[in-house]
């Protein structure tokens, strides 16, 4: 009942006439930027970011939330037409979704995926709006201990799972933390690694780290391509309807994506490019008839992953909603937008701030439809936004992303960290290091500081707080899980490589 | 098309060299802040922690011999000299940007910005001024007539009052 009450609650917020705009603007401009293929959907919502955060914080929070989702869905179309991911959850979709679309489908491969999108996503934000409220009931007898404990969690998985090397990813979720420690110290107020600067003291604000990380650098890096962003043919409308037998090949694939998506998206790690191929895994495995069209334009092949993807972001927001933590740099920048609204995220978030909550979820529902009504019949508008010249686009985006970084605090420190970040995310991808630790060791830094610092109060000093305690003791065992786990598995499938050539041979 | 060139397992190296010792600086810097008493529990805590890390880790990934798994657009390779060209002069619009955004006003030198952002983009001079006016317009209602920000007005707001 309290779910109900809440629910219509956070409709009477959706619903005012702003945040109907504000889910409508950040959807429509998500998954404009998501088409972009040089900005993935953590560089449409850092360069959008400074922007929500001149609204008030269920408004901002609902447009970011927007182009969040709409930037996934985004994604999917340059996967189709040009095999281009949009973003990382959209890789497997560059697979069968784009030999699909070389048979000539590409039009119905569009409207399966849209329609696939949508389902996840409602079924996402239903699980979301039954999730949020149980976990914050659980939530509510976590302690320091267990907060500090979920940020090394949240750091271990995303370290552990993505990118190539662990040991890169560690250093980068390190420096990402000492970023954090610059500048005022949360805790006490006192400043810290400033050197009588100014600008030191004002610290590695999340927004312009985060921008020029991801947003500046995608911009530098298509600015040195000489083909700029690829031009794709256009879709007519009339080719978008699919017929019956990729239907009837298509809906239990999209079901099994939500359910596998929404479950993984509910762990820590990232669960956008583990829940793609997870589902990919699954259809590939039940396919009996079509086994052999997966990788040459399987229906399900694509159907699936791409809701998985779309489940997995809604789900994602779970963690973030009733504790506070996030376990995806996507989910850290929207707890970094209501850090920066001055509100305080973690298991109260519910109960002092119904409307930001629930209103969020149901301007979700919103959105939601709103995407599926809007975009299949723009589709042609969005792809033909691929022709609009490059140095349009990237002028207009570059400004955009200054002046935007300038209006949060006035200060040309902001603009100075922005384009240093910009110029070493170009630089630290070139070297193979992955950003996305990094831009969570910012957002979690303070979060696991304030936690730890709590608990050696709490127990004057006795690590031991951390296995005494059964939650945190179970999350002590999950860090560990997080932390072996991988090289397991990858010594167990070694092994069974090993012995399948000792036994052929 | 100009060859590009390869990144090195030694350039790898080098980076992480550099990375670390700004780690070391950073551990430096953070034993001279107190770590409290329960240890740890002070403002110095948690960076000593995460400088200690930061060095081990970079340490690590100096010493071994890093390689790359891939070698594309992105990963693993730099720019061709045209690349680098455009890399540096936006850089350097970048750096222009800051100085004379106070004097010239953000609109003013947004506007500039744009011109010759576009013509790195090879766009010619024409179409350059056109579409930088017209962003400008629109950048500009967006941020001080939608959104109600005052951004620096500069020259611009002697010779445009009402901007």
């Amino acid at each position: 009942m309290d779910i109900l009450n809440g629910m219509l609650g956070g409709f009477a917020v959706a619903l005012q006439p702003v945040n109907i705009m504000a889910a409508l603007v950040g959807a429509l401009v998500g998954t404009a930027t998501g088409i972009l293929p040089g900005l993935g959907v953590l560089g449409a919502m850092a360069i959008l970011l400074p922007i929500t955060l001149h609204f008030s914080a269920v408004t901002g929070l609902i447009m970011l939330a927007g182009i969040y989702y709409g930037a996934m869905y985004g994604g999917s179309t340059t996967a189709i037409l040009l095999k281009i991911p949009g973003e990382s959850g959209s890789i497997v979709t560059t697979i069968d979704g784009y030999e699909f679309a070389r048979k000539g489908r590409s039009g119905s491969a569009l409207m399966i995926c849209a329609v696939g999108s949508f389902i996840a996503g409602t079924v996402s934000i239903l699980g979301l709006s039954l999730f949020t409220p149980l976990l914050t009931d659980v939530a509510l007898k976590f302690s320091s201990p267990e907060f500090c404990l979920l940020a090394v969690l949240g750091g271990i998985s995303l370290v552990r799972i993505t990118g190539r090397d662990p040991i890169k990813n560690m250093l980068m979720l390190v420096i990402g933390i000492a970023l954090s420690t610059i500048g005022v110290d949360a805790v006490g107020g006192d400043t810290r690694f400033a050197f009588g600067s100014e600008s030191l003291t004002l610290g590695f604000d999340l927004v312009p780290v985060a921008l020029g990380l991801y947003g500046v650098s995608e911009l530098l890096q298509v600015l040195i391509t000489k083909g700029g962003f690829p031009r794709a043919e256009s879709v007519r409308l009339r080719d978008m309807v699919p017929t019956r037998a990729e239907w009837a090949r298509a809906w239990p694939a999209i079901v099994r994506g939500s359910g596998i998506g929404f479950l993984i998206g509910l762990l820590p790690g990232p669960g956008s490019l583990t829940s793609t191929f997870a589902s990919y895994g699954v259809e590939k495995a039940l396919a009996r008839e079509h086994k052999s069209e997966f990788g040459r334009g399987a229906v399900e092949g694509f159907a699936g992953p791409e809701a998985a993807n779309n489940a997995v972001s809604t789900s994602a927001l779970v963690p973030v909603l009733s504790l506070g933590i996030p376990f995806t740099p996507n989910v850290a920048l929207l707890l970094g937008a209501l850090v920066v609204q001055g509100i305080q995220p973690g298991p109260l978030l519910l109960s002092q701030h119904p409307d930001i909550v629930w209103g969020l979820l149901a301007s979700m529902y919103i959105g939601n439809i709103a995407l599926l009504i809007l975009n299949l019949p723009l589709v042609g508008i969005w792809v033909r936004l691929l022709h609009v010249p490059q140095y349009i686009l990237i002028s207009g985006i570059f400004i955009i992303s200054i002046i935007g970084t300038y209006t949060l605090r006035g200060s040309a420190w902001d603009l100075a960290v922005l384009f240093g970040c910009g110029l070493i995310g170009f630089l630290f991808r070139r070297l193979e290091f992955d950003m996305a630790p990094l831009v969570l060791g910012t957002v979690l830094g303070p979060i696991f500081e304030k936690s730890l610092r709590e608990t050696l109060f709490l127990s004057g000093g006795d690590l031991s707080i951390f296995i005494s305690r059964p939650i945190s003791a179970v999350l002590v065992a999950l860090c560990g899980v997080a932390l072996v786990a991988p090289s397991l598995f990858s010594w167990v499938k070694r092994r069974g490589r090993a012995g399948n050539v000792a036994r052929t041979a | 098309m100009q060859a590009t060139t390869r990144v090195t397992s030694r350039q790898v190296r080098i980076a992480s060299g550099i990375i670390t010792a700004i780690g070391a600086f950073y551990t430096w810097q953070a034993l001279k802040l107190p770590a409290g008493d329960p240890l740890g529990s002070g403002k110095g805590g948690v960076p000593i922690i995460v400088g200690i890390l930061w060095v081990i880790f970079g340490a690590l990934v100096t010493v071994r011999t890093p390689k790359m798994s891939v070698y594309d657009e992105e990963v693993g390779t730099w720019p061709d000299a045209e690349g680098k060209k455009r890399l540096v002069l936006t850089l350097a619009l970048c750096v222009g940007f800051v100085a004379l955004m106070n004097t010239l006003g953000m609109t003013l030198t947004s506007f500039i910005f744009m011109i010759f952002m576009a013509r790195i983009c090879e766009a010619s001079w024409r179409k350059a001024i056109i579409a930088s006016l017209i962003t400008s317009i629109c950048v500009w209602l967006l941020f001080v007539h939608f959104l109600q920000l005052s951004l620096p007005a500069g020259i611009i707001s002697s010779m445009l009052p009402w901007v």
